[in-house]
Parts: structure tokens; sequence; C-alpha cells
């Protein structure tokens, strides 16, 4: 009876430790990136040339490797088997030690894009078959992608679609060629006739499958990614579910369906821009316009690198400045290249501030007819480069948004309608919160208005800022401002258009208002109502207290007891 | 000299420090085996003797240790899972995932705990059963039982709670249904229409979720909960039932023991002779009391040192359960779906299994099968001791003959009832399918669930008439009922797939 009970706990005993033990050997020693990362150690071993190289190799050490983005949500530990992805001596080596092919890690750092921005995949596990998320058990919402398919993820970062991403971009075409557009809605463009497609790209796994009749041949089509083969089967055999669709069986060329499936991957309702990558372009998002199909991959140089400059000068610059347009905040920059010396224009706008502080005499002229000084851009020393260049040469100066010229500052305030400035007034104050929940323009900004009672002063006055900047400027400087402590508050909570013109609607109003009302200040006022408020508050007492005895309860007792005393001669 | 102290203090240093530990020999004699216990404030919980009787494998099947045993290793494995797990919505889900991943030994921890959560439920379910069986809630032990139904509340509530951690697609659903549960009052207060004054349902489940969706609130409630109240109460509770067994004078056993019963067990030759001659012994006085002094009617016949015996069973049942947790974890994983996604709702969405039961009955009716059955099930259940208090000998399964013939019967009853009722519904449709407009109140009384109810108490009350005994219609109810929630829970586990549908196996459910 013991012996029983003794010999089930030596075999429970050993049991357990065989399975800890187990355990413990499957999770520390037999982890297939270990091998992998042994592999490419030998690998640098044999390759060693030089004495420094050996030594090198031989301190490679064997762990976890992981990019951590906390920004974008990622924990990418892919490297930890592909663990060669940045040595370009692995270019001819087999996966997963193989490098990254072609040159897109010199533009895409992976240390700050990682791997799944692009490549989808589940960034945190470290065994293939859960990082590659395929198979219709895997319980992962994005699947690798394989090429042409990683072309959908492009536009996390590049809203349009860089050029390089053809069937992309060819997807997007078709869609509105092949009359898509006329029964299925993309964000507010589009028919209502089929199910709108905004958040097609991030079709819930195993609520979007292809039927079972055509499951197993799809996932083994798109390597078991579950979302493109549902993606397949709904364009391809549109009556497979559900069956009594009024779709139309579409004629496409195997080539147009790849196009579009990675078109209708890419549609996402959550894609919030990742701080990565072109922002001006970014802002130039728009779905509804059809990019040309014949877009070549741009070679020119200077072209390219003029244009850089010309994103620099749209996003940092353009608030302030106009190339030709006249002055506005900050001097007119046409000629600005022949007027001032190269070396000054640098550092003048590499830190503006310090030219003021050694009272440099070009400066201190600047500050004394523009009253504004320039704020620090933080721009690197290339990008001041890149501006530089394109500041002498600016052939597309009129694409630099300069509508409102100066000339003619009220020409536009009509559209500027009174809904837009209700709106405005609502977001300048907080009453109406900003959509990507940026702070209120109040908390540190004033304007004397009546409708708006005591601001901020931690920063600008605002009251007369639309005269000086006028409405591109002002909405360029809310969708992306130059200056730090702003730039830092609506960095991750970007201002909206909508919000940017609304708010601009009402600055202008404000700047109109401020010739019609004189200044009046809200000091008097609560002075005055402050006082009322204490009399009544004080009558109030008063009256709570009237009905009160005056005198202490037992006066009477004590009264008598004297009188007593008094007429018996004691005291 | 006090160098030579301080070499021969040195070296007996083991020696010293073991006595300062235990105060008395080694477990040898039976009168340091009962120190051992008494002086040991964890062990001291049981009686330092144990009767035979209570080693018998066949008759506890150690079901209570092995509850016990799990709900030891949920707590290690719990406070292990504390260390990475996050209660924040934005990175619960991501913590899980990286205990999953990357965790040292996080995979198996946390399967563990999965498995031995599973292990737990059910184990508690079978050790209600067989003290009823046994009649081990009758005379001094009905206190007892009580405490067990709160602890199996407990049990319930603490899995439950911890359901929702992961924050994955399965907790997310599974706690949507099991909160709409709690809400379930609401129906009929929307039929008296009084849900605009009078909301218990809302209330409950604005007060399990914090709100009125799950989100923050609900997580780190359900956190709270789980971590901290439920685990407290539950072992404050698990102690006062271990104190209670001893207490009551151990586990029940009958007045009669037949030799054969006793056979292979060991004995303790010393103690049949002890009281042979002055059986009517009575105590000293621990201290000057008014009354009698406590008298003992029996020696310690059959009776065995708790140490080792008792012991080495309690350890092998523990490790039992430990190896059993463990293959468990290293072959399965517990699941981990998709994050939560309150857009995208899972289809079918169920409930924790050992609530699918109920939520087939809610399926029926809310209000019945989310409040008005189980309340009755737990009021029953807790009434038991209390409604049958007849004189009987304990300790056996099923009592006797006659109790083993109405188990039988009732289990192949409740058995056709219950399959014939799903066969019936599924087929046939119920109330609503065949008079469209007929008054939900009406549904609400009459549904399978009641009616499920209404036959098993028919049942039991024909057998309290037939047989003139309250424990005869206890085991025929009882029997019922754990038949029915067993069937119940099964169906739904397997049978119910999109939209609650009928469906042969979860393969043949449709897509989209």
């Amino acid at each position: 009876m013991s012996k029983f009970f003794k010999i089930l706990i030596i075999v429970c005993a050993a049991v357990t430790t065989l399975v800890l033990t187990w355990e413990a050997w499957r999770e520390n020693l037999s982890m297939d990136w270990r091998k992998y990362q042994n592999k490419y150690k030998n690998e640098l071993i044999g390759m060693a040339q030089t004495e420094q190289q050996r030594k090198f190799a031989d301190d490679y050490e064997i762990k976890l490797r992981q990019i951590v983005l906390p920004k974008l949500d990622r924990a990418d530990r892919c490297i930890s088997c592909h663990v060669g992805i940045e040595d370009s001596r692995m270019n001819n080596h087999a996966n997963p030690i193989k490098a990254h092919p072609g040159n897109y890690l010199e533009t895409h750092d992976i240390n700050l894009v990682g791997c799944t921005s692009c490549h989808d995949g589940q960034g945190r596990a470290i065994i293939a078959v859960a990082a590659h998320g395929r198979g219709e058990d895997q319980y992962w919402e994005t699947p690798l992608l394989k090429s042409p398919f990683i072309q959908s993820n492009c536009v996390r970062c590049h809203s349009n679609g860089p050029s390089q991403a053809q069937a992309y971009n060819h997807g997007k075409t078709l869609f509105q060629q092949k009359g898509c557009v006329g029964c299925h809605k993309i964000s507010e463009a589009g028919g209502v006739i089929g199910p709108a497609l905004s958040d097609i790209g991030r079709a819930s796994f195993h609520a979007k499958m292809p039927i079972a009749a055509n499951r197993e041949r799809l996932l083994n089509q798109f390597d078991g990614n579950v979302n493109l083969a549902y993606l397949f089967e709904a364009v391809s055999e549109p009556k497979a579910q559900p069956k009594d669709s009024t779709m139309p069986t579409m004629e496409f060329s195997e080539e147009e369906l790849t196009a579009i499936l990675v078109y209708l991957k890419s549609l996402s309702t959550q894609r919030s821009m990742m701080e990565i990558g072109d922002r001006p372009q970014a802002l130039a998002a728009n779905l509804n316009s059809p990019p040309t199909t014949d877009s070549k991959i741009r070679t020119n140089p200077t072209s390219a690198l003029s244009s850089r400059g010309q994103q620099i000068f749209t996003k940092a610059c353009v608030a302030c400045h106009t190339i030709g347009s006249g002055d506005r905040v900050g001097p007119d920059l046409k000629g600005v290249t022949s007027r001032r010396d190269k070396t000054w224009l640098k550092s003048f706008i590499q830190a503006p501030n310090k030219k003021i502080e050694n009272k440099d005499p070009i400066t201190m002229e600047l500050l004394a007819k523009y009253k504004t000084p320039m704020p620090g851009l933080g721009l690197t020393p290339e990008d001041i480069d890149e501006v530089i260049r394109y500041l002498k040469n600016p052939q597309s100066a009129q694409l630099i948004p300069s509508e409102t010229s100066p000339a003619s500052p009220d020409n536009k305030s009509s559209a500027a309608n009174r809904i837009d400035i209700k709106k405005g007034l609502a977001l300048f104050q907080g009453s109406q919160r900003l959509l990507n929940e940026g702070p209120a323009c109040i908390t540190c900004h004033d304007v004397r208005n009546k409708a708006v009672f005591a601001g901020g002063r931690l920063a600008k006055e605002l009251t007369q800022s639309f005269f000086r900047l006028r409405e591109a400027g002002m909405t360029a400087i809310l969708k992306d401002p130059p200056f730090p402590l702003m730039r830092a508050a609506y960095q991750n909570n970007v201002i909206t258009a909508d919000e940017a013109t609304a708010l601009t609607a009402f600055l202008e109003q404000v700047t109109k208002e401020q010739g019609d009302h004189t200044q009046s200040d809200s000091a008097p006022k609560i002075l005055f109502s402050g006082l009322v408020g204490l009399a009544l508050l004080f009558g109030l007492y008063y009256a709570a207290g009237l009905g009160r005895k005056r005198e202490t309860v037992n006066k009477s007792i004590y009264d008598r007891q004297i009188k007593s005393t008094n007429r018996k001669g004691i005291l | 000299m006090s160098f030579r102290d301080f070499l021969h203090n040195l070296a007996s240093l083991p020696k010293t420090f073991r006595d300062s530990f235990v105060r008395h020999g080694r477990p040898t004699t039976d009168r340091t085996r009962s120190q051992m216990v008494m002086s040991n404030v964890f062990l001291h919980i049981h009686s330092t003797r144990i009767h035979r009787y209570t080693l018998r494998k066949t008759f506890t099947f150690g079901l209570g240790i092995i509850a016990a045993a799990s709900f030891f290793i949920l707590l290690v494995t719990g406070v292990l899972l504390m260390i990475y797990y996050k209660p924040s919505v934005a990175l619960a889900y991501d913590s899980i995932k990286d205990i999953q991943f990357i965790a040292p030994g996080g995979r198996l921890i946390r399967n563990i705990h999965r498995w031995a959560t599973n292990v737990m439920i059910v184990s508690v379910l079978f050790h209600m059963a067989r003290v009823f069986y046994t009649a081990a809630y009758k005379e001094t032990r009905s206190f007892n039982w009580l405490i067990g139904i709160v602890l199996f509340v407990l049990t319930l509530g603490l899995s439950f709670t911890g359901y929702l951690l992961p924050w994955d697609q399965l907790a997310y659903w599974a706690i949507t249904i099991g909160s709409n549960i709690a809400a379930s009052p609401r129906e009929l207060t929307d039929l008296l229409g009084i849900t605009p004054y009078f909301d218990p349902g809302g209330l409950m489940k604005t007060l399990i979720l914090g709100s009125e969706e799950i989100g923050q609130e609900a997580l780190i409630r359900f956190f709270w909960l789980h971590c901290m109240v439920l685990p407290l109460a539950l072992v404050l509770f698990l102690s006062a039932h271990f104190w209670r067994v001893r207490k009551d004078g151990g586990l029940s056993r009958p007045d009669n023991i037949s030799p054969e019963e006793l056979e292979g067990i060991e004995q303790d030759e010393d103690a049949n002779s002890a009281f042979d001659k002055a059986p009517q012994k009575t105590y000293g006085l621990m201290c000057l009391v008014r009354g009698t002094s406590p008298a003992v009617g029996r020696g310690p016949q059959d009776t065995v040192p708790s140490w080792p015996t008792l012991f080495v069973a309690e350890t092998a049942l523990f490790m039992l359960t430990l190896a059993i947790v463990c293959i468990l974890a290293y072959f399965f994983n517990a699941p981990l779906k998709e994050i939560a996604n309150a857009a995208v709702p899972e289809n079918p969405a169920k409930a924790p299994w050992y609530f699918l039961g109920l939520q087939e009955l809610v399926s029926y009716s809310a209000f019945m099968g989310g409040v008005g059955i189980p309340s009755i099930t737990l009021l029953g259940l807790a009434l038991i001791p209390y409604l049958d208090r007849e004189k009987q000998s304990l300790g056996h399964w099923f009592d006797n003959s006659q109790g083993r013939y109405v188990a039988t019967a009732s289990l192949v009853y409740a058995t056709c009832v219950t399959v014939a009722m799903l066969v019936f519904t599924v087929k046939f449709g119920w109330l609503r399918n065949w008079f469209p407009h007929i008054s939900q109140l009406v549904i609400l009384l009459i549904n399978p669930g009641t009616v499920l109810v209404a036959l098993f108490a028919f049942w039991s009350l024909r057998y309290m008439i037939k047989f003139d005994s309250t424990r005869i219609a206890a085991i025929g109810l009882f029997t019922c009922f754990i038949v029915s929630f067993v069937i119940l829970t099964y169906f739904a586990t397997i049978h119910r797939g999109p939209n609650w549908g009928f469906y042969w196996m979860p393969s043949q459910w449709p897509v989209h």
C-alpha cells in the first residue's frame, strides 16, 4: 500500500524531472536560431582573412537578437535566424542566413524600420512556423508576405505608393479602370452596391477564409497566407462566397489579378503613417487620384536631389518664406543664395539663435526688419545643403503652395464659412478634441477675442498671426509645425487637414475681428463677479444664522446665579 | 576554552539546527510521529492519526488532494507568470506572446497553469460527487459541505477571471458571453417593462466589467480578482475546509467496517490493544470547565499515525498531479488566438468549457439559463445536508444496493431525457418557431431547460414517495443534474457552431 505510493512518487518525480529537463533542452539548446547563428559564425570564421576579422568571428556571440521599435509597436526577432541579413557577403547563401536581396536596406535602415513593417509575419516569435504565421492554425492576422505582395506594405509609410511598387500602382489604376470603384467604396469614394473595401487589407483571419473546396489549393498557392487566399478567391471567383453575390466574374490576366490583390491587401483604415517615410508625400495622400501607370523610376540624380531639397523646404520653410511671392513672416528667399554667402547661410539655418547671441550684424538687421526671430529647425547639415541647393535653382518654385498672395489678403475669407470658424473655435479652446488627440491650442496660445477666455502664455499670442502668415503659411505650420515645442507636441498626434482648415478659418476671423473690436480685458470682469459672489456668499451665511440664538444656552442660568450670589453678598 | 567551544558548536551545527527546527526526536515512535504533526503549523491541519478506511484508494480516489495539489501548482505558476504579465490592454497580449516565446520556461509555465486549471475544475467536480455519493455531507460535516460549495464557486470564478487576461479573441469573446450571462436578468425585467427603473442584470454586468464594454477597466478588474481577491478567499476557505475535516473526525466511514474492506492497508498493532481494557476512558481535564469531561466512545482501533502513511499518499498524489500537468503542458500549448478585436466577433463565441452547459441553456432562455437554473442548482446543492437528514451508514459509494440501483436508473433516465430534449430542440425547434407571436414570458417559463429541471424534479419526487427516503430522492436528483451537465457541456462544445447552429463536427462549420 505505502509501497505503491512510494513507487508512484518516484515514477512521477522522474517523469516531472524528465519533462522539465526536456523543455529546458528544447528551449535553450535545440532552438533553430541557435543552429543558424552557429552556421553563420562558422561562415565568418571561414571567411576571415585578417587577424582582426578572425578575432571578430571568434567573438561573435550566439544570442537571441531583436529590433525593438516601441513607436511602431514592434519587437522583431526575425534577425535571430536571419542573422546575415545585413551582411552582403552572405548574398549567395541559402535562407535563413542569406543577406537581404537588392539594396533596400540602404534606404530602409533595419534598425529604424524593423522587418515586419514591410514583410509582415509575427516579429515576436522565434520559431519559424509561428514567425511566418502561415497556415490555418497559426492564429496570426498578418502572415509573411512574399514578393510582389510585399508591395502592399509600402503604403504604410509612402502613402501614395512609391513608383517602384509597380504592382501596387498597377493595381490601384486597375481598381479605377475596371470599374471596381463603381460598386466598392474606399474611404469616401465609390459605390455602395458591393461591400466597402476600406479595411479589406486587414480582413480578419478565420472570419475571411476561402470556402472548403478551394481552401487547400489556394493556401498552397499563397504559401499558407489565408488573407491572400481569401482575396484571390473573392476577386477571381466572386460567386464562391456568398453564393448570391451579384459581382460579375471579371476577366483578369494573371498579372492583373496579382496587381489587384496587392492593392487590396494594402487597404486599411488603421494606416497611421509610420514616422519613417517621406512625410510631405504622406500628407499629399489621396487615395482617389489614380497614379500614372507609366511612371518610371527617376534616375536623374540632380532632379532627385533637388526634389529632396524642395521637400524639406515645403516642410520646414514654407510657413514663413516664399520664393518670389514677396515677404511673409520672413523675407522672400528668391535669389537669397546670391545675396548671402553660402557658409553664412548654412550656419544661420543651422543655429539662428547663435547668430542672435553673437549679435551677428546681418541677423540683427533682419531681426529689426521682420521682428520675428527665426526658430532653429533641427535640420542636419546634409538637409541644409539640399535646401540651399534647391534655393539656388528653384525650377519648380511655382509648385510651392502660395495661393494667397499677400497683395490680396481677403480673397478667400468668404470661403471660410461659419461652420469652419465655429469648429475652429471649439478646437482652439479644446471644447472639441483634436482627432489625433493633440493638445488644444489654448494650452499654450492666447488670442484677444471675446469668444476666447484667457489662453496660455507659453507660446506666441496669435491674434495677429493670420495677418502675418496667411492661409498657406498657417496651414503648413499646423500640418507640420516647425517650432520645436509645437513639433514635439504634435509629432505623434498630427492635426488633420480638416482641423487645420477650421483653425485657420478661426484665426482669420480673430484677426479680422481685432480691427472691429477694441481690446477687452477680462480682468475687471473677473474682479467684479468675484466681489459680487463674495457679497452673495456672506449674505447667505448671514441669512443662515438669522434664526439662531445669539447668546450661550446657559446664559439665563448664569445670570440668575450671578444675581443671587450678588444679592447674598458673597462676592 | 571558548575557541574549543566554537569548534565544537561548529561541528555540531547540523544537529543543533535540526533540534531547534523540530524540537523532538526523529519520527520513529508513535509519540514523535504525533509530535511531528502537532508541532508543525502546516501539518497540524491533519489529525495525528487517521483511520485505515480513509486510505482506501477506491473510497476517495484522492480527488480532494488532487484538487488542492493543482491549486498549489496554480499558485506557484501564477506567481511566476505575474513577473512578465502586464495587465494593460495595449501590453497584455504582447506580454503573453513574450511569455510564450522568450521568457525562460515561460511556455511550460503558462501551459502548466492552463492545464492545472482544468485538472482543478474536473477534480473539484468529481470530489463533490464523491462526497455526495458517499453521504459524507451528513451529520457533523454539513457545514463543511457548504464551505465546499463556496470553494466550488471560487474555483469557477478564478478560472473565469483568468480567462480574460491573455486579451486574445478567445478570451475577449468568451468573457463577452460570460458577462452577457450575468446581464441575463434583463430578459425578465424587460418582459415586465421595469428595466429602466430596476436593472439588476445591467448592474451586475457593469459591476463585473467596470464599464459597458470589455476594456481596460474590465481587464484590471479581472486581474485584481484573479491575482488578489479570489486566491486569498480560496486559501482562507480551503484552510477552513481542511481544518473542519480534522475537527469533524476525519473522513466519513461506516460504523461497522468489515476486515475485507481494510485488506492491504497498513495497520498499527498497538492501536488495537491500547484501550481494550477500558474503552470508556475519560480524558483528563485540560482546564477547569463546567459540564462533563469529554469522553471517547471508541479507542484508536484501526487507526495509523498520519506520519508517514497519509503524507506519503498525499505526496504521491501531488507528484502524480504535477507529472500529469507537466506532460500535458509539454505537448499541448495553451490556446492563444489573435489579439482581441471588438470589431470582429468570433462566431461562434463560446464561454469557457465549464460554462458551455449554461450557454446552451442561455440559448433557450437567457434568464433561466443564466440566473434561474444556476441559482436553483447552487441553492439545492447548498441545502442538501439540511434537507436530507436521514440517519444512515456513511462512507459507502451509493450507500447500498438500493442507492446503486437508483443512481444507475437516474443515469439512464437523465441521459435519455437530455438527449431526447436536445434532439427534439435541434430537429423541431421550440415554441418560438411554432408560434412566432408567443409572449417571451411563456418561453421563459417553458423552455428545454426548465422542462428538464421539471422532469428531474418529478423523477426525484417519485423516488422519494416510492422508497420513502429523502436520501434516495437526493441521489436521483443529483445524478440527473450531473449527467445533464456533462451532456449539455459536451453538446455545446462539439455540436454547436456559428450562430449556435447544430453541426456534427467543427470541420463542417461554414466560413464567411
